[in-house]
């Protein structure tokens, strides 16, 4: 407990900054993958038959495998760098909560309200970041899903059997 | 806008005799269409183009059910005024201005006829907006946090402003960002009232006088001392609680600044043309800056 040693900084304090830093690392990693999947050329030039042609199909669900990926990537980069900055923006109120020690009298109470409340804003911020992303993802899918859909309708299909729906946007 | 008020206007003319002239009192003069524009400025950030049959009818209805809201707010605060004028049970009394909300209530929905989507986010809004009242009411001179105010008006006024957005957009995509734009004008609705307090002496004595967490009154009783006040009224000072309200304001005003920017954020992240949408959170912005 941080009363027992003034000296010494609370363990729980000093964690704050190296978590900040791995969530930050986290989003350089996916970002430095994302390029692995911004160049789709590099991955259908493997599955080239040989002598240079093309083969369309193929092509054409390989892309969007990379695009889905790439939207991914994007994704995971934004949430590690959106928990990095809701631990930063929070560090103090994370210090402040962990270094509350008990005292005596109304003040206590009050203190542990306050800091208590402060901490449900972070855990609300983080549900809030979590749940964004999440339907940012989504919606990006649905579009390539429905690009994909386009892509490979048969054009002979008429009446009932042709494709009218679109993906909600 | 106009419109809406033509809409308005003709709805009036085909009510029935006894309740016109309440209708036309409620209805007639003053309002700023705040939430009519929200579903306009929903559907034009998804959609181009005219503003079709079923939107226009949407706002018409939730001009309808808002007035309710206000007719019955006015009653449980006995406020004698409201918009500079008498209110509703203040100039007819309160059994017409009860028997008239039920009316209106009843002329909504036929209003919406098939527009079962409109249906269903209109009962929604009614129960959540109940329910809201009820808990902000239970809830009265409690010691309570930032994060308990936000969920209480997240379901009062953030709940009519999410309606709007689903009205708006009809797939539920701007949703989060109506409950933020509810958000923000209630807070400013309580940063405005406080104000009113310290500049007209005047505004917001409800608010006191019932132990409503308000945003200011939320970061008041973090001082233990101002929590004795706002718990017990009776054995307090009322007018030195206003001075602790009043010291909150610029935290508050901070505050409402980072729910704007989260609404923006939403804006951009989910509507296809974002800058109606942030035109609404400035403007809802300004309504404390007075």
């Amino acid at each position: 407990m941080a009363g027992d040693n003034p000296g010494a900084p609370f363990p729980a304090t000093t964690l704050l900054g190296p978590m900040i830093g791995v969530f930050g690392a986290m989003a350089d990693w996916a970002a430095a993958h994302r390029q692995r999947f911004d160049q789709p050329s590099a991955g259908s030039d493997a599955h080239s038959p040989p002598g240079g042609q093309h083969n369309p199909p193929v092509a054409d669900l390989l892309l969007p495998v990379g695009q889905a990926m790439v939207i991914a990537t994007n994704r995971s980069v934004s949430y590690w760098l959106g928990l990095a900055h809701i631990f930063e923006s929070h560090q103090i109120t994370l210090a402040q909560v962990m270094g509350v020690a008990p005292i005596d009298g109304d003040a206590a109470g009050s203190e542990r309200l306050v800091a208590a409340d402060r901490l449900r804003a972070l855990l609300r911020e983080l549900g809030d970041l979590a749940t964004r992303e999440a339907r940012i993802l989504q919606n990006e899918l649905s579009a390539l899903d429905e690009g994909l859909a386009q892509t490979f309708q048969q054009p002979e299909l008429s009446g009932s059997y042709r494709r009218r729906w679109r993906a909600k946007t | 806008m106009t419109q809406l008020r033509e809409r308005i206007a003709r709805w009036i003319g085909d009510c029935s005799e006894e309740l016109r002239e309440a209708l036309e009192w409620q209805f007639l003069t003053g309002s700023k269409y705040f939430r009519p524009l929200t579903i306009f400025s929903c559907y034009r950030a998804v959609q181009e183009g005219p503003i079709p049959d079923q939107i226009m009818q949407s706002a018409l209805v939730i001009e309808l059910f808002h007035n309710v809201s206000l007719i019955i707010d006015d009653i449980v605060d006995r406020s004698p005024t409201r918009r500079g004028r008498a209110t509703m049970h203040t100039k007819f009394g309160e059994l017409s201005a009860l028997m008239t909300s039920g009316y209106i209530v009843a002329e909504g929905y036929l209003q919406l006829k098939d527009d079962l989507t409109g249906v269903a986010l209109f009962s929604e809004l009614l129960k959540r907006l109940g329910v809201a009242e009820c808990l902000q009411w239970r809830l009265r001179r409690q010691p309570l946090g930032v994060e308990d105010w936000r969920k209480i008006a997240g379901e009062d006024t953030g709940s009519m402003f999410e309606v709007c957005a689903c009205l708006g957009d009809r797939s539920g995509r701007l949703r989060t960002f109506g409950g933020l734009l509810g958000l923000l004008y209630h807070g400013c609705d309580d940063v405005g009232d406080v104000k009113g307090l310290a500049a007209l002496g005047g505004g917001g004595e409800e608010d006191l006088r019932d132990g409503i967490l308000t945003l200011p009154a939320a970061l008041a009783i973090r001082d233990p001392a101002v929590t004795k006040i706002f718990c017990d009224p009776e054995g307090g000072d009322l007018a030195e609680l206003g001075r602790h309200l009043v010291a909150t304001l610029p935290e508050a005003e901070a505050y409402l600044d980072r729910i704007a920017e989260e609404g923006r954020t939403e804006a951009r992240s989910f509507a296809i043309n974002s800058a109606p949408l942030v035109a609404l959170i400035e403007r809802t912005r300004q309504l404390s800056r007075y």
